[in-house]
């Protein structure tokens, strides 16, 4: 793998290193240059922190290389994007082979205190022991230079910077007219308390005053707290509530002050304002980084300054102009091929990767883990993103399912460890075996990736996982609990990754599995099946074998291991005998007996999984309401009267069918109702409702794409290969 | 003991097992308390190829009734079936799945070590095979010179 520059990046950072690289990554693209990313984890942010959406959808969008965890790549240039990832918890597998190697400095080493950021004592040596180079630093703005020097550090410092570069598209220029007062001045930060003023000096700078209003997006919780009661022209908006180009459009002046103890790097909320063409009010010291696009003064005299752009429409046009054109000039992405070749140096003759031989890796292997559960709900998930991974990656399937033979069937590797709970063990005990075995097996597949999909990741499991410690773990956890679990969220730590299938009914979800929000990633709900993928009814008939003229009732009242069904069941029976014309099709999963014949001539056994691509046979169904059935039967617009399994142990099936119900896209009850079953059922033999039902569902559109949008996350961040090149032999 | 009791007559053998008290088996982490004092048997029916129990299988598992506890290793397409029957059951990938797979590892080791895990874990007073012994169905690997043939 050849490179023009190499990113060693952490891409959960939120604010102004994440959209440089954003920016950087375009940039390099429009320059008609090779970029790729090795993401790192630096100590700063909790393991499973959500990576920076915006900064992965770039990253997708420019086709941005994601270096593979077992590939060696080259490049001209590598670049160590943020100090805090020189830092001893910070693990970089398989290497790079670079021309150069930079340190990118995001920051001072310390506060305007002294308090030190960084330990940037041990910065030479773990530059050469870890990352095979000398220490050499880009600092990205003259702010940060003076600092390293004044601090040692002019050794190592490289003469040009690494400026921050912005797309000026996605900011329009903000037209320039007449003010109605209040006049709108605004900012935005990540809400970090250093981020502003103490309280005394914000009302200095944000005075309360008639002819003002202040609007604040991030803003901390803390720094609301120290005043008594806020002013009344400050409106405050929580961080990333509105897309920052938005924001900036709807204000007439932008000033930013913050905390005496911080030193703005180099202000990237700044440089977007002033790509709006906003009048900008800042600090003396950033003139340093934006010369004669602000106007710089002290936090007591801002206000001064607001006045004079209040009264002077002229002094805001050309003050509009001059940001717009200064952010053009010397910071739009046009700057990148320059900045690059600025830090290129010619290939060292005697660099130790010219040496290596190049292997083709082996494929590499994703462990997919499952928990038993009572039905098929944690096997179907795996087995749908082990579909979207696609063949790039070798998928092995770990499992606690007795229905594994399902993995095994669809081609894939499929083990399975016995649950303590048919054996009756103690759970400790449990624990202990599955830990050998967990770790027997992580040590014999040596899995780049982990996946596991339950409740609860049992200790023997996350003990293995740390225990080898060279895997990326993801927890795939689907949401709607019905209490809060503190044992389960305890567990997130062993994570790097948890991702949260989508729910159709999230309104409706309590919330107990988001309790750290910021960690625990949401995308569409996951499918085996896409809607485009369903055998149309005839062909679906066929294949199940069913008569083409009969109406065909699916039945999926689950396995019934921890939930009683039998008056459904009864009820089913009895409205069977009442419509001759009505064939009911009882689709079990491998998890039942083998054989079993027809119960009735017109009540049918079929065994089969995966069931989805088949739903059109049915005419409607009877199910309950489990997080595969629900979603596939909606996206297969298959009308379905819900009967929630309402074990205590199980996820609020209760809520996809009254939310589903209240959505007119299914029918619902409760399983100990029989007059509202009746009721049900006896509406699903009318066409018109079961059309209506069946249109309401084929309304949702575009939000079936769980499973791939989770393989795109993880391609970045485990570092999986987007294709695979059989090895030459 | 397990071999001895291959040579002898199985009712037999089960009454000696209960007379010399089989609750001597501390390494058997798959059983509980109350099977550790019962007797086990472990059926390797690793080359099961039909849908359903073969014939010999269910000879087998008729045969070995008076045993507490049953464990099968077989394929996972049987494990509702023993299940349904009262059965524990283990699997190993089947030597066509490992070849497919791709993996390329040290197949030899792992699958010595989990066979030998297996009879550890369960603690078999009897032993039996329907179909060759799992060290002839993994021969080719187990006697293999190296991985190359699997990967």
């Amino acid at each position: 793998m050849e490179l023009d520059v190499l990113y060693l990046a952490d891409l959960r950072f939120p604010g102004g290193t994440s959209t440089s690289l954003k920016y950087d990554l375009r940039a390099c693209k429009m320059a008609g240059l090779k970029a790729g990313i090795v993401p790192l984890s630096s100590p700063l942010f909790a393991r499973s922190q959500v990576p920076n959406s915006a900064l992965l959808a770039e990253i997708q969008a420019t086709g941005t290389v994601i270096v593979p965890q077992n590939e060696r790549p080259r490049t001209r240039v590598a670049l160590l994007y943020h100090p805090l990832l020189l830092d001893k918890t910070v693990h970089l597998r398989a290497g790079f082979d670079a021309d150069v190697f930079y340190l990118v400095v995001h920051q001072p080493t310390r506060d305007r205190r002294g308090r030190l950021y960084f330990q940037t004592g041990n910065w030479p040596g773990l530059a050469a022991d870890w990352f095979g180079h000398d220490l050499r630093l880009l600092p990205v703005s003259d702010i940060v230079r003076k600092d390293l020097s004044r601090h040692g550090l002019s050794h190592a410092l490289h003469p040009a910077n690494w400026t921050n570069l912005i797309d000026p598209q996605d900011f329009p220029q903000k037209q320039i007219g007449e003010l109605t007062s209040p006049v709108k001045i605004g900012r935005h930060s990540r809400p970090s308390r250093d981020k502003l003023p103490s309280p005394p000096v914000s009302l200095a700078c944000y005075p309360q005053h008639a002819d003002y209003n202040h609007l604040m997006m991030g803003v901390p919780q803390d720094f609301l707290d120290e005043f008594e009661t806020l002013p009344w022209n400050w409106q405050i908006y929580p961080f990333s509530s509105w897309p920052v180009s938005e924001f900036l459009q709807s204000l007439d002046i932008y000033s930013y002050f913050h905390s005496d103890t911080w030193v703005e790097a180099f202000g990237y909320n700044v440089l977007e304002a002033l790509a709006t063409g906003l009048p900008c009010v800042v600090p003396h010291y950033m003139e340093e980084t934006f010369s004669d696009a602000c106007f710089y003064t002290d936090p007591a005299n801002a206000p001064q300054v607001y006045d004079r752009l209040r009264s002077d429409r002229s002094l805001r046009e050309e003050a509009s102009s001059r940001a717009r054109d200064h952010v053009v000039s010397r910071f739009g992405l046009d700057q990148f091929a320059k900045k690059l070749e600025n830090v290129t140096e010619a290939p060292k003759a005697s660099s130790p990767g010219s040496l290596r031989k190049r292997q083709t890796p082996d494929r590499p292997v994703v462990l997919s883990v499952t928990s038993n559960g009572v039905g098929l709900g944690h096997l179907s998930r795996q087995l749908a993103i082990a579909e979207a991974l696609g063949s790039a990656v070798n998928v092995i399937f770990f499992s606690l399912s007795e229905a594994i033979e399902v993995a095994r069937s669809m081609g894939y590797l499929a083990e399975f460890r016995p649950f303590h709970r048919r054996l009756k063990l103690d759970v400790d005990e449990w624990n202990a075996f599955f830990f050998q075995e967990m770790r027997e097996a992580l040590s014999h597949y040596k899995p780049t990736l982990v996946l596991f999909d339950g409740n609860l990741p049992y200790a023997g499991f996350t003990d293995a996982l740390e225990s080898y410690g060279k895997s990326y773990c993801t927890w795939i956890r689907r949401g709607l609990w019905r209490t809060s679990q503190p044992e389960s969220i305890a567990r997130e730590g062993f994570f790097d990754a948890i991702i949260e299938p989508g729910e159709l009914c999230e309104a409706l979800d309590t919330g107990y599995s988001r309790q750290n929000a910021e960690k625990v990633a949401r995308v569409n709900p996951v499918l085996m099946t896409q809607p485009h993928q369903l055998l149309d009814k005839t062909a679906a008939r066929r294949a199940l074998d069913l008569p083409d003229s009969a109406i065909v009732c699916l039945v999926q009242l689950g396995s019934e291991a921890n939930f009683n069904m039998s008056l459904p069941r009864e009820l089913l029976f009895d409205f069977l005998d009442r419509h001759p014309d009505v064939i009911a099709v009882d689709v079990r999963s491998p998890l039942h007996v083998n054989g079993g014949s027809d119960i009735h001539e017109r009540f049918l056994l079929r065994r089969l999984f995966p069931l989805s691509r088949y739903l059109k046979a049915f005419d409607f169904a009877v199910c309950a309401a489990g997080y595969n059935t629900f979603h596939e039967n909606i996206a297969a617009a298959l009308p379905t009267l819900f009967i929630p399994n309402d074990n205590p142990e199980m996820d609020a099936q209760d809520s996809r069918a009254l939310h589903g119900a209240r959505a007119g896209w299914n029918l619902a009850s409760t399983a100990d109702d029989p007059y509202e079953i009746e009721t049900q059922l006896r509406k699903l033999l009318d066409p018109e409702i079961r059309q209506t039902l069946s249109l309401a569902c084929a309304r949702k559109t575009g939000c079936w794409d769980g499973a791939s949008q989770i393989a795109r996350q993880l391609r970045i961040q485990a570092r999986l290969p987007q294709s695979f090149q059989v090895p030459a032999q | 003991m397990r071999r001895h009791l291959q040579n002898i007559g199985l009712r037999y053998a089960l009454r000696s097992l209960r007379i010399l008290g089989a609750a001597n088996k501390p390494d058997a982490v798959l059983l509980t308390e109350q099977r550790k004092r019962g007797s086990v048997a472990l059926i390797w029916a690793l080359d099961e190829t039909a849908e359903h129990l073969s014939a010999g299988l269910s000879e087998k598992l008729a045969k070995l009734s008076g045993f507490e506890t049953v464990v099968v290793v077989c394929p996972p397409r049987l494990f509702s079936a023993l299940r349904s029957e009262g059965h524990f059951f283990e699997t190993l990938p089947a030597p066509d799945d490992i070849r497919r797979s791709g993996v390329s590892s040290n197949w030899e080791l792992y699958l010595r070590r989990r066979i030998a895990r297996i009879r550890k874990n369960w603690g078999p007073d009897f032993e039996a095979v329907v179909g060759p012994d799992p060290e002839v169905y993994y021969e080719t690997i187990l006697n293999g010179p190296d991985d190359s043939a699997l990967s």
